[in-house]
């Protein structure tokens, strides 16, 4: 889904105003190409990229944006400060669902944003989403879940491929991990990972290890509505989801001369403590272009390594970890060494 | 006994940390279990290990390396 002159984004939620019009609640950047858009310019479903045409797939129009404030950072320069990246277009119930997918959604979202007992449709407390389990429905990455890892994050984001024109964005939402979301699932609504799916942020961007939401209860007061979610009850909570954590991370190195070979192990672990075969671990080497990975076996053990390397030390980071049924818990990572159980250094032998 | 909340802490350090060269980001995340102040960076270096501190006003610093955050259309925009 997008704008005539993007690729494609992801439909967030179906939203709607006092007098019960409805809007497709998205980015600016996909809904109304980062601020090029003009009102009235169509919505297309699906996006352009996915052979969407205009008018032909229109599911609505642009109806309002905020302004995407960017600008040169460095030297000293702050970017300019932004809270959201948000947009609304004018559609109809005939045209615009309000569901995830049936066949592998997570339902429809609830019309409560998460944690507002005083109905005023702010958050009570911000600082309550650390550590919430959440998910999000995207059209790349599907349905995928993580954790609320941060909040009141300030984070620049680039605008551009060298990174010169930039955007500040305050008091926003970090969810971790790695896998949560790539590109195409900018717009996806962001809900508790229960029963109750309540929205918790709007999805439009993301580094190596997280992806940035804006607050969702800023961004639908920005545009006075509120989600169009399901009325009828939700189902009874689902148990509390699997967790799994790194359980030890260990570092060796091992000399060919003039060269040596940095070898890590890294152990992961369920929310019991015992082993987990089948888990992925994503992590990436200090001065390295790319990730490297390796899959756990029936030890919960698997083995990366870096060789070659001239350099004094090595060090080796975390950025996520998959399986078939856990989530992984960062925060939950230790070492019975002392370390954090996300980055350790090896030395040259 | 901390004189300070964790929100307040962050508001005071957060643009001077801005200000450091590979500095991308700050909020408040988990350590332990407690709350801590977070500084997210492009990449780990000792420059920046050494400029930012461990520990600000009571709360423990923890330092995340993510690379550059971008927009997440399906091309990502700067890739």
């Amino acid at each position: 889904m997008g704008h005539p002159s993007i690729t494609a984004g992801t439909i967030g939620a179906r939203v709607k105003d006092a007098a019960n019009n409805v809007y497709v609640l998205s980015n600016n950047h996909v809904l109304a190409a980062a601020n090029d858009g003009l009102i009235g310019d169509g919505t297309l479903q699906p996006g352009p990229y996915d052979g969407g045409t205009d008018p032909a797939d229109r599911i609505g129009t642009l109806s309002a944006y905020e302004v995407l404030n960017l600008g040169y950072s460095g030297y000293g320069v702050d970017p300019p400060s932004n809270l959201m990246d948000a947009a609304i277009a004018l559609s109809t119930t005939s045209a615009l669902g309000n569901s995830t997918p049936t066949d592998d959604g997570y339902g429809t979202p609830n019309p409560l944003i998460y944690g507002d007992a005083t109905g005023d449709t702010l958050f009570d407390n911000p600082s309550a989403l650390l550590g919430l389990a959440v998910q999000k429905y995207g059209r790349t990455t599907k349905l995928t879940r993580g954790q609320v890892n941060e909040v009141a994050v300030t984070i620049d984001v680039c605008y551009d491929l060298f990174c010169f024109t930039v955007g500040r964005f305050n008091d926003q939402v970090a969810v971790c991990c790695a896998g949560f979301s790539d590109g195409g699932d900018s717009g996806s609504l962001i809900v508790s990972n229960d029963g109750n799916r309540n929205p918790v942020a709007l999805l439009f961007a993301g580094d190596g290890t997280r992806t940035y939401a804006n607050r969702i209860d800023l961004v639908l007061r920005r545009f006075h509505v509120s989600i169009d979610g399901s009325s009828s009850p939700p189902p009874p909570p689902p148990p509390p989801a699997a967790t799994m954590h790194v359980g030890d991370l260990d570092g060796l190195g091992t000399s060919q001369g003039t060269t040596w070979t940095a070898v890590i192990t890294v152990l992961i672990h369920d929310a019991a403590h015992a082993p987990v075969s089948g888990a992925r671990v994503t992590g990436k080497f200090s001065g390295a272009l790319k990730s490297t990975s390796c899959t756990t076996g029936s030890t919960g053990v698997c083995t990366v390594t870096r060789s070659k390397l001239k350099t004094a030390a090595a060090s080796f980071t975390v950025s996520g970890v998959t399986h078939s049924t856990l989530t992984y818990a960062a925060s939950n990572n230790h070492d019975p060494d002392g370390g954090d159980g996300k980055t350790v250094s090896v030395a040259k032998p | 006994m901390r004189a300070t909340s964790i929100e307040d802490a962050l508001a005071r350090h957060s643009a001077e940390w801005m200000a450091v060269p590979g500095v991308v980001g700050t909020g408040i995340g988990l350590h332990g279990g407690a709350h801590c102040l977070v500084v997210f960076v492009a990449e780990h270096s000792a420059e920046l290990e050494r400029r930012l501190p461990r520990i600000a006003e009571g709360f423990p610093v923890r330092i995340e390396a993510g690379g550059r955050a971008y927009p997440r259309p399906l091309e990502p925009i700067g890739r």
